[in-house]
């Protein structure tokens, strides 16, 4: 056997626990304060597992709220532009209307009186 | 005796109050017509014509004809842009009587309501049309905030309701644009001048 071996295994040997250890430890556990329930909560989502969830999971609702908006717009020029389309019939016939009434009362005015 | 000495500050108070909030159902004096009684003929008309824009249509049109950067568009947006309301019904019809008298007098009686002035009406018994343009003056002949005309025809009845301020100037200045045909319109002839006996003079 090697001196080296000697060594290691002196330096690997079991050694007990000195007396009062583990009470050491659980004293010093419950004298910290537990987690508050945010910090544990905290903890659970932003776990590296999970933190790639998260993330595509916002990627995918920034989508949802753009194409959403999109097709908001869109619909929303296609009313405008129906609205516009509606205001220029109005007025068009409006304007064919009063025409009508003007030259009818201009007809009339050249007609003779007992005619 | 002072008025205050008899009502009390808190009494007057509470009537001007009442006063301002009545204020705008007075003076308003709706330009706009009832006309839900003729969407019945729009399944006997061979081509209907129904417009209905109230305010925030209007505005939204207005917005996208700015957008255009368009000077027609731009004259067209400057007459709408203070209306209330636009409100047209046109039916053509392939044969006469498919309207009744009661239809154009149920107009007729809201036209007759303060406010509103006849200013041009031309009945032709030849032709059997009638044809009449009304004002809304509320108080101020120059800046009439309503206009209506009904147009009846045999085979043809169209009635054009636009609400709020209506400056026939601007109306005229669109002659031509965006296919709008052109209107005459005489500063101060609103009173019609004597014609003939089928005119009738308000």
């Amino acid at each position: 056997m090697t001196r080296l071996e000697d060594e290691l295994r002196s330096a690997l040997r079991r050694i007990d626990p000195s007396e009062g250890f583990a009470d050491g430890v659980l004293a010093r556990l419950r004298s910290q304060p537990a987690p508050s329930r945010r910090a544990r909560l905290r903890a659970i989502f932003m776990a590296p597992r999970l933190r790639w969830v998260w993330l595509t999971a916002a990627a995918c609702a920034l989508l949802v709220a753009v194409v959403v908006r999109h097709r908001e717009v869109q619909r929303e020029r296609m009313q405008g532009e129906l609205y516009k389309e509606q205001v220029i019939k109005a007025l068009r016939l409006t304007s064919t209307k009063l025409n009508a009434v003007r030259q009818k009362v201009q007809t009339l005015d050249r007609e003779p009186p007992d005619s | 005796m002072r008025v205050a000495n008899v009502l009390g500050v808190k009494e007057i108070g509470w009537a001007v109050a009442l006063a301002l909030c009545l204020a705008p159902l007075g003076s308003g004096q709706d330009a706009k017509l009832k006309l839900d009684h003729l969407e019945q003929l729009s399944s006997k008309a061979a081509e209907v014509v129904d417009v209905t824009l109230d305010g925030p249509m209007l505005q939204m049109a207005s917005k996208f004809m700015a957008e255009d950067n368009d000077p027609e568009a731009a004259a067209t947006r400057e007459l709408i842009k203070s209306l209330k309301g636009v409100y047209v019904k046109s039916f053509e019809f392939d044969k006469p009587g498919q309207y009744s008298a009661a239809d154009v007098e149920a107009i007729r009686a809201q036209l007759k309501a303060p406010g509103w002035a006849r200013i041009v009406g031309v009945v032709s018994k030849r032709e059997s049309e009638t044809d009449e343009v009304y004002l809304m003056n509320a108080g101020d002949e120059k800046n009439p905030q309503g206009l209506a005309i009904i147009a009846a025809e045999p085979t043809e009845l169209t009635v054009v309701n636009i609400v709020g301020p209506i400056d026939l100037d601007k109306l005229s200045a669109l002659s031509g644009h965006m296919g709008i045909p052109h209107v005459e319109v005489e500063k101060g002839a609103k009173q019609p001048k004597a014609a003939g006996k089928h005119e009738e003079k308000h």
